[in-house]
């Protein structure tokens, strides 16, 4: 094995090198780093949207990585991310519950950490700013029984699709729905996973819709499933607002523009792109060292409201 | 086009001749070492043209990140140079890494990583058993007993992460020893395990010659039932390592812990030098080749590429990488084609 | 499953066919909808996707190779097709979606011949990126087409089942009766002994790449259709479903063999098992565990194709071993 001393002497000489290859002076500008949970969704790419435009508007550099959806690489891209000499970072993370080793290599570094939705995993965060999925949950059982008490002939049965199961942040969406409508006197008669997946939604969907053909509304963890579910609703010879309600969250375009096409009922609004001008500003005052004001002090919570969103909402906004 | 015999595999007595002609077998080479020589060389260009790659904490970082894939990566080396290989190390590993957390957060350190390392084991009997005993194909088991596990870790954590941040626990997978990152050196410790099974001991020449000629192999008395299955052993053990280790990096692990994770390690011995043929392999191509894949990441990174174009620079050095040989192949025969024919 | 080397089977009962009877009969007890014929439909309906790919898998499985890149052309080839539409209309843009497929299956092919690269590696790959091209394409944002409710003819109705069935009875006939398909058999069984014979196998390789690059294609159309939507992260895992009913029908990974029909029971059994849990509302921690215990069920009443370790392992002496031929094509 003669090839490790090579393999050695190249790391020595680039180890020998380092000071005059990485050298810098202080940099000017501050640095924001933004690690996002995955920019194949629309929710994603508005939060970044919303973070880079408020990072720049503030004269930062900007710096993003991709966890792609894995835990493994949220933590090695992120630490990247802190290698590269940022002064805060932003982080929407995949999974909560390893922030661990990034909040202590933040804090090492003396990197004030703002975490931007999912959760905060119990960790040392500065400062989470957080939609409330269990809420938007309550919120959509709320609206189904407000529509459905109108309807006196349908039946008392609605059905619930989750995401990916290990998605367990967004679970809380379904469970905050089923156990608000189960209070309001509703069976849930379907519960199900469609994994994230757009195309899954409509085939459980179809499978709910065949199991049980007078279900009244459908409850979706996320806009892609509800937009599958409401096209299996139409292909049920059905309509996705008048015959089975169906309700997505996210408030993805897909979503509105289904909505205002009347084949959706509604969907739970979250405002990633505020969010991520948010935590802009957060990170700009923790640099700064200034107090925040939190609305959970203990848990360093600031909460962002979720919108109920349908169809007479789209009328009137302009989007 | 009978005269021009198209050779497209290495054993045509054509590309014999030309490799008995040949002073240097390129080929062997190429695969012992080619990898490791184009690690060197990236990370040399890397030093030089991006910001911070050089920096030591960078460099840490990058061999950190190397060794989780990498640990999976020694059990599978041997799994392929035995011709077969095992696509449940993704679930293993979160069932595995789960058990660790776990156990470190009730019972400490070395019960957790002995728990992982024998949940690992147990996976690997279980595919070993169903390929050698039920016989089924490799791909068809394992892959069934990836479902299987992952269905099963599902169930067992309810869905829920396990967290556990106890410091003891958390240095293995995130502290340094004189610099040099701990899962590291572990990575290092265990493809020295790696090599010393497969050249110094009975059961590696087993894997070689199950993996070159299994009929031969039969005919000359190897135990060919018992090696499969201490194959399949071997690969669970490593990956209940790397997945202790893993577990303590995050501080944590829960169920859908890396999807993809069996088509990335698999990828990294391939990349390494080992064929998917089986009989022949490098670990040393393998460590390269777990480095390589860190440092392209990291280099991605560093340079601010978009992220769905970082999916196909990945792609796309993967395949680069395993041209080179082919291209190479084809060169060699159309040199040598122009010579006159010499028998 | 016996043979003799480069055969294709026909109506043999196999053990896939048995399971899907008895699952079927025993879904058809514990629930009253699943022998509806709405129900039916909709198991045909994604049977159908996964069995169009499953063709394509099973051709080039039997030509010694496979295609993990499935998932990613599927998503490619419906973003490309939505993105179409409404320019130059449903038929023409379902035409360029195939062609779109078609032409990552030829770079596939090229990589694997050309340059010589394992198909499993090329594939995996090619998985990336594509998957990335898919998602440089629409920016990562959503095609959707509400409204244009032609394109849905992909995805209404029988034509999926009958677009499988069109496909199965092709391919079929291909693998049987005309020379390329006996090429790709005899290049599967043995691709040094093909080239002796004079099979040009790199031309055949190339081809079977093609059409299972348009055979993907075709599936992400009609999963496209389904929802009406393009977008780069549709059909993830297509891969791993297309070769687990391939493997599930009785075509073997080791080449040389493909039973047409095999990959269709196969894919109306995971159809027929995913359909029926959810009709009986069963947790999705608990699908997975029943559906591969099940498969592993089905499995273990084959006896057709074992691993070449199992055949050796269990075989007593030198003489059965030297009469069982080439390891995996023989009984």
């Amino acid at each position: 094995m003669k090839q490790p001393p090579k393999l050695l002497t190249a790391l020595l000489l680039i180890c020998a090198l380092q000071p005059a290859l990485s050298g810098h002076a202080a940099p000017a500008k501050k640095k924001i780093g933004f690690s996002v949970y995955d920019m194949q969704y629309g929710f994603f790419q508005d939060m970044e949207k919303g973070t880079k435009e408020a990072s720049e508007a503030a004269g930062y550099d900007y710096v993003l990585v991709d966890q792609k959806s894995s835990e493994s690489t949220m933590v090695s891209a992120t630490q990247d991310l802190i290698d590269q000499g940022i002064n805060a970072l932003i982080i929407s993370p995949f999974k909560p519950d390893a922030l661990g080793p990034i909040v202590d290599a933040a804090k090492a570094k003396k990197i004030p950490v703002v975490v931007d939705d999912i959760g905060g995993g119990g960790t040392d965060y500065d400062v989470i700013v957080i939609s409330d999925n269990d809420k938007g949950g309550v919120i959509a059982a709320d609206q189904i029984a407000a529509v459905l008490k109108e309807r006196p002939s349908a039946a008392k049965k609605v059905a619930s699709i989750s995401c990916e199961p290990s998605a367990v942040y967004a679970a809380r969406r379904n469970a905050g729905f089923e156990k608000r409508i189960k209070e309001l006197g509703y069976t849930v008669v379907a519960s199900l996973s469609a994994n994230s997946k757009q195309e899954e939604g409509y085939k459980v969907a179809k499978d709910i819709l065949s199991a049980h053909p007078d279900v009244a509304a459908i409850f979706c963890g996320n806009d892609p499933m509800a937009v599958g579910a409401a096209q299996a609703v139409a292909d049920s010879g059905k309509n996705g607002v008048k015959d089975v309600y169906v309700v997505g969250f996210n408030g993805d375009e897909i979503a509105l523009q289904a909505i205002k096409a009347r084949q959706m009922g509604a969907t739970i609004q979250q405002v990633p792109e505020e969010m991520g001008k948010m935590t802009v500003q957060l990170a700009t005052k923790l640099m700064n060292s200034e107090k925040l004001q939190y609305n959970n002090a203990e848990k360093r919570e600031i909460y962002v409201p979720v919108k109920l969103i349908t169809a007479a909402d789209l009328g009137a906004s302009s989007k | 086009m009978s005269d021009r015999p198209q050779i497209l595999s290495m054993s045509s007595s054509q590309h014999e001749k030309d490799r008995r002609r040949a002073a240097i077998d390129w080929d062997l080479l190429w695969e012992k070492f080619g990898i490791a020589t184009v690690l060197i060389l990236v990370w040399i260009v890397a030093a030089l043209g991006t910001p911070r790659f050089a920096n030591l904490d960078n460099l840490s970082s990058v061999l950190r990140q190397s060794a989780f894939v990498g640990i999976s990566a020694i059990g599978m080396t041997v799994a392929i140079i035995a011709g077969t290989f095992d696509l449940s190390v993704g679930s293993a590993q979160a069932l595995s890494a789960w058990i660790a957390v776990l156990v470190a957060a009730h019972y400490g350190v070395v019960p957790a990583f002995i728990a992982a390392v024998l949940v690992g084991g147990i996976v690997g009997l279980l595919n070993g058993s169903l390929v050698v005993l039920l016989r089924i194909p490799a791909f068809i088991a394992t892959l069934g007993t990836m479902f299987l596990i992952s269905g099963l870790t599902f169930i067992f954590t309810n869905g829920q992460t396990a967290r556990f941040n106890g410091k003891d626990f958390v240095w293995w997978g995130n502290g340094q020893l004189g610099g040099i990152p701990v899962p590291f050196l572990i990575f290092l410790l265990c493809a020295l395990v790696g090599v010393v099974i497969l050249h110094r001991t009975p059961f590696g020449r087993y894997v070689f010659a199950v993996g070159s000629n299994i009929r031969a192999a039969h005919v000359a008395g190897v135990p060919i039932g018992r090696t499969v299955l201490c194959v399949f052993l071997t690969v669970g053990l490593f990956t209940g390592l790397g997945a202790a280790l893993l577990g303590s990096r995050l501080y944590s692990a829960g169920p859908g812990l890396e999807p993809g994770f069996e088509l990335n390690v698999i990828a990294t011995v391939v990349l390494g030098g080992t064929r998917l043929a089986g009989g022949r392999g490098s670990m040393l191509g393998t460590i390269a080749a777990a480095i390589l894949f860190a440092t392209l990441a990291n280099i991605l990174n560093l340079n601010h590429v978009d992220a769905f174009v970082q999916r196909v620079a990945v792609g796309l050095v993967l395949l680069l990488a395993l041209s080179v040989e082919g291209i190479r192949q084809r060169l060699f025969e159309r040199w040598n084609r122009r010579k006159p024919p010499t028998n | 499953m016996e043979s003799r080397g480069g055969r294709f089977t026909w109506f043999r009962p196999s053990p896939v066919a048995v399971t899907l009877l008895v699952v079927g009969a025993v879904f058809a007890v514990l629930t009253p909808t699943f022998l509806t014929l709405n129900n039916l439909l909709n198991v045909c309906t994604s049977a159908s996707v996964v069995a169009i790919v499953g063709l394509g898998m099973t051709l080039a499985i039997a030509s010694g190779n496979f295609d993990l890149s499935v998932g990613s052309t599927a998503a490619f080839a419906g973003c490309i097709a939505m993105s179409v539409v409404p320019q130059i209309g449903v038929l023409p843009a379902i035409a360029l979606g195939i062609a779109t497929g078609a032409l990552v299956g030829w770079v596939n092919g090229l990589i694997v011949t050309e340059l010589r690269v394992p198909a499993f590696i090329a594939t995996l790959g090619m998985l990336t990126i594509v998957r990335g091209a898919a998602l440089i394409y629409t920016r990562g944002r959503d095609i959707y087409l509400f409204g244009k409710t032609d394109y849905k003819i992909l995805s209404s109705g029988v034509t999926p089942a009958l677009l499988a069935l069109a496909i199965a009875l092709f391919f079929g006939f291909l693998l049987k009766h005309t020379r390329f398909g006996r090429h790709i058999l005899a290049t599967g069984s043995n691709l040094a002994s093909a080239r002796r014979v004079g099979v040009r196998t790199t031309y055949v390789l190339w081809s079977v790449f093609a059409i299972v690059g348009a055979t993907a294609a075709l599936s992400g159309l009609i999963l496209s259709a389904q929802v009406l939507t393009g977008n780069g992260r549709l059909a993830t895992g297509l891969e791993l479903s297309a070769i687990a009913v391939v493997v599930l029908g009785g075509t073997p990974l080791t080449g040389g063999q493909a039973s047409i029909p095999g990959t269709l029971f196969g894919s109306l059994l995971v159809a027929v098992i995913n359909n029926g849990l959810n009709l009986l509302n069963v947790s999705i921690f608990y699908q997975n565990v029943t559906l591969v215990l099940l498969l592993l069920g089905a499995l273990s009443l084959t006896s057709g194709w074992t691993s070449k370790f199992g055949r050796i392992a269990s075989k007593g002496s030198v003489a059965d071993v030297a009469k069982g031929g080439d390891g995996a094509k023989s009984a």
